[in-house]
């Protein structure tokens, strides 16, 4: 079952029905589970193909089960390099050797997301810092939820144990609209707007292999470097808004996935605002404790600064190799992991000459925020390169456009960046307007759109491209 | 209750470099300038260092604001044998 699709929300719908049927905990954690295991068995019902995921999950409530209990350091260490591994080799990461991977195909859809709730689980329990120890029922509730296995977002499990038990949202006319909104904006924009995103990227490549003159190549190549960002984020968004807003209807609270990326005015505010809660999860889980271990070791105040940029190239660079099982994505974490590195280097040494109040207003002023803004969306757009095509390709579109071309195309991203990520940014007063009978016309407009689309191409809704990862 | 908010306030105007800080129970990140990801390291490493205490990495990042971080520490300090 794919999500946002019509069966997933029908499916969904059911749900809710069921789960308000009573408000005991204990009622509503079964629902949930059962759900879980409904929508698992819907990829497939073949015990072999679910076998290497169930085998994950009784490994990790094990090892979870372990740390509640006995708290040691020599079996925390193995148990969570042995859940590395164990999920490296389940995904196929090509840095594991190919013959150790398994001959068949298995059930792989969600497993990254499953795996940062069993990994949190385990850590914590080593730490004490669980609310409670969990039961199975608890386990398999939090990490299958249904509204967020595909791709996220990812919630600890503190955070889901309140909505999901201790205090679930009131379903109210307020939060059904609010809810039905959420679905209604997401469903856009994964089954209309982004197709057409990308089929318009997808466009400029085609045209960049035809005879256009110097100018043309310019602009074609620059406008299909812009886009591919902007179709991933409608793409993703798309699916975030669509279950947060299944969720609603459950009573269930998921955490926002994006917060306006394009409007970051630097590498390291943009993933604060993009793909939030996986850049939570390892600020939480990696970048903190190896910068705290490096403190420890390394006490004097003045290196505190080299090892916040050390611990930051180290958990952007797992960020982008996270994305994807091939080398290029180890590259792709390369980029990321430099430029949020570079970003950090130029805050401490602007920090030192200006001071903190001083660099904060340099932020503040318009001309200097819509560089920084332009200069991180074209960043973004350049690394994401390596994100949806390969080194193959990209020596062909080199060939193609030449030096001269690749330079204007990058230079003109960057000035078009500078205009439309101003007057966009302009426009936050729209989104503050809050007159009811609009915002009511705005989602009907966009669910009659979108239910049209669907029925003229009567075909299912593209996939959310981080359902891969 | 008091000594914790004394410490933290002594903490707090050496990570930041700012004399005029005080700890207070509603103080957030957004409330003082400078407080990012490394800022907040810095603290919570100096205030492993002030109380002898240590933190889980969901700790580390959970709190919201002073009151909880102190009420952290009273719960870590008493815990101890």
């Amino acid at each position: 079952m794919n999500a946002p699709s019509f069966e997933f929300l029908a499916f969904a719908a059911a749900i809710a029905l069921l789960i308000h049927v009573s408000n005991a905990p204990g009622w509503r954690r079964a629902i949930l589970v059962l759900a879980n295991v409904a929508l698992v068995l819907s990829f497939t019902h073949d015990p072999k193909q679910l076998a290497p995921f169930a085998v994950l999950l009784a490994f990790g409530f094990v090892s979870m089960k372990a740390m509640e209990s006995y708290r040691s350091r020599a079996a925390f260490i193995p148990l969570v390099v042995g859940l590395l591994f164990a999920f490296f080799w389940l995904k196929r990461y090509a840095f594991v050797p190919h013959y150790l991977y398994l001959p068949f195909t298995y059930l792989t859809i969600g497993m990254s997301y499953v795996f940062f709730r069993i990994l949190h689980l385990v850590i914590d329990a080593y730490h004490d810092a669980l609310p409670e120890r969990l039961s199975i029922a608890a386990y398999a509730s939090y990490t299958l939820n249904f509204t967020c296995l595909i791709s996220g977002p990812i919630q600890l499990y503190q955070d889901y144990r309140r909505t999901e038990t201790e205090e679930p949202l009131r379903l109210n006319v307020e939060l059904a609209g609010k809810a039905a909104s959420r679905i209604v904006a997401g469903f856009f924009k994964v089954s209309v707007l982004s197709p057409v995103l990308l089929y318009a990227q997808q466009q400029c490549i085609a045209l960049l292999g035809t005879q256009l003159t110097f100018s043309d190549r310019v602009v074609d190549a620059g406008v299909a470097l812009a886009l591919f960002p902007i179709y991933l984020y409608f793409n993703f968004a798309g699916y975030t808004d669509f279950v947060i807003g299944v969720a609603g209807f459950l009573g269930l609270q998921l955490p926002e996935n994006f917060n306006k990326p394009f409007l970051a005015g630097g590498v390291i505010d943009f993933w604060t605002r993009w793909h939030m809660t996986l850049s939570n999860w390892l600020k939480t889980y990696v970048y903190l404790p190896l910068l705290l271990s490096s403190m420890r070791r390394f006490p004097a105040a003045k290196t505190q600064a080299y090892l916040g940029v050390f611990a930051y190239f180290v958990t952007f660079f797992l960020v982008g190799a996270w994305h994807g099982q091939s080398a290029k994505f180890l590259f792709f974490g390369l980029l990321t992991g430099l430029g949020i590195s570079v970003n950090k280097w130029y805050e401490f040494v602007m920090t030192q000459r200006l001071g903190r109040v001083g660099y904060r207003d340099l932020g503040a002023q318009p001309a200097y925020a819509a560089l920084a803004r332009a200069m991180n969306f074209t960043w973004f757009c350049i690394t994401m390169l390596w994100f949806w095509s390969n080194w193959q390709q990209l020596g062909g579109f080199a060939a193609l456009l030449g030096t001269p071309a690749i330079i204007l195309a990058i230079l003109g991203t960057l000035i078009a960046a500078v205009f439309v990520l101003s007057a966009l940014k302009s426009l936050g007063w729209v989104e503050r307007l809050n007159v009811q009978p609009l915002r009511a016309a705005w989602y009907t407009a966009l669910a009659v759109i979108t239910v049209s689309v669907a029925v003229a191409l009567n075909a299912p809704a593209p996939h959310v491209v981080y359902r891969a990862f | 209750m008091n000594h914790v908010y004394n410490r933290l306030t002594e903490l707090l105007c050496d990570v930041f470099e700012d004399d005029s800080l005080v700890a207070r129970p509603d103080l957030t990140e957004d409330q003082v300038v400078g407080w990012d990801s490394l800022a907040h390291a810095r603290l919570i490493f100096a205030v492993e260092r002030a109380f002898g205490v240590e933190f889980a990495p969901s700790q580390i990042s959970s709190f919201k604001n002073l009151g909880e971080l102190a009420e952290l520490i009273e719960a870590k300090i008493a815990k101890r044998p």
